[in-house]
């Protein structure tokens, strides 16, 4: 593929399939990276470049946290201390480590739905497609998922809804 | 990062503001991407080589079985058929009478037809049979007396 399209893609999804990644797995920037390698080796560019890598991303991810599976003794220690999700610089919104918190706190099918839509910005049918189900039922796992958001983000959320 | 979208609640707002981290490091991540392209073009330009030197080296060790392949041997044996005994062969000609030197009013010696008719006895001493056989091959025949071609094929002759 054509490393002006790379570098389009990698400004345009990097920080979002990180933190998709990051849901799945302990080694996010690894699989992000071979993601984009993938996508490198193509070649032509994929019907939907940005669909093509969450999916990508989900399978490596899943794959590595299959094989990380000995180390299921571990993973709480290593997610409390795997780095911050968000960059803290960016302080418009609500604190960065609740959002992060609130977070953790979801199933595991809604963080990866939210994560898509909010920070990937996939349609619910291009998440259906990642994750193998129904734009419906995507939808409603994000709505699930939002409400949950909204009710542990309610207090600390500046901008949060009116209605 | 996602891009402002009208769609979106104000929660949604908020939380897509959040910049989420990276972590990927641009650079490495082309040149990896540049290695593995040249890698796999430098794959694809050893294929052909590769074919070549395996279809060498198949030609080169056929020649050289070919050449240490042993030389047939002829061996000469014989072989000892035991074959049946021929069938007994009866040929049954019809000897010609010979043509009359000169022609003659009354034949010296009477026809075959009229002495048989006048005497039948007599038939065998007048002139010798039509019929011969030649016999070819063993036969067995259990006679109390020396086979003759009358008392093979039987009556007078």
């Amino acid at each position: 593929m054509d490393p002006d399209a790379i570098g389009r893609l990698l400004d345009r999804h990097e920080a979002a399939l990180v933190l998709f990644a990051r849901q799945l797995c302990d080694a996010p920037e690894d699989v992000a990276q071979e993601a984009f390698l993938r996508l490198s080796a193509l070649e032509r560019e994929p019907d939907d470049p940005g669909a093509w890598l969450f999916r990508v991303v989900r399978n490596l991810a899943l794959d590595s946290a299959r094989a990380a599976g000995r180390r299921r003794r571990h993973e709480a220690r290593a997610a409390a201390e795997s780095p911050a999700w968000f960059d803290p610089a960016a302080t418009d919104g609500p604190d960065p480590d609740a959002v992060q918190d609130a977070l953790r706190t979801l199933p595991r099918e809604e963080r990866e739905v939210v994560v898509a839509h909010l920070w990937g910005g996939l349609t619910f049918e291009q998440i259906g497609r990642v994750n193998g189900a129904s734009s419906s039922t995507s939808h409603r796992a994000y709505m699930r998922a939002l409400q949950t958001l909204r009710e542990r983000l309610g207090a600390s959320c500046p901008n949060r809804e009116k209605t | 990062m996602s891009e402002p979208r009208e769609d979106l609640t104000a929660l949604e707002r908020s939380l897509s503001g959040l910049a989420p981290r990276g972590g990927l490091d641009r650079d490495r991540l082309m040149y990896e991407a540049g290695r593995r392209a040249g890698s796999r073009d430098s794959r694809r330009g050893r294929l052909w080589p590769a074919v070549a030197a395996a279809l060498a080296l198949a030609t080169l060790g056929q020649a050289v079985a070919l050449s240490r392949r042993p030389t047939e041997r002829v061996v000469e044996r014989v072989v000892t058929v035991p074959a049946p005994a021929p069938d007994p062969v009866v040929i049954l000609t019809r000897r010609e009478p010979a043509p009359p030197e000169r022609p003659m009013k009354t034949p010296a010696v009477p026809s075959r037809a009229l002495t048989a008719r006048s005497d039948p006895a007599a038939l065998a001493a007048t002139e010798p049979p039509l019929l011969s056989v030649v016999y070819l091959g063993p036969i067995t025949i259990d006679a109390p007396e020396p086979l003759t071609p009358r008392s093979i094929l039987g009556g007078p002759l």
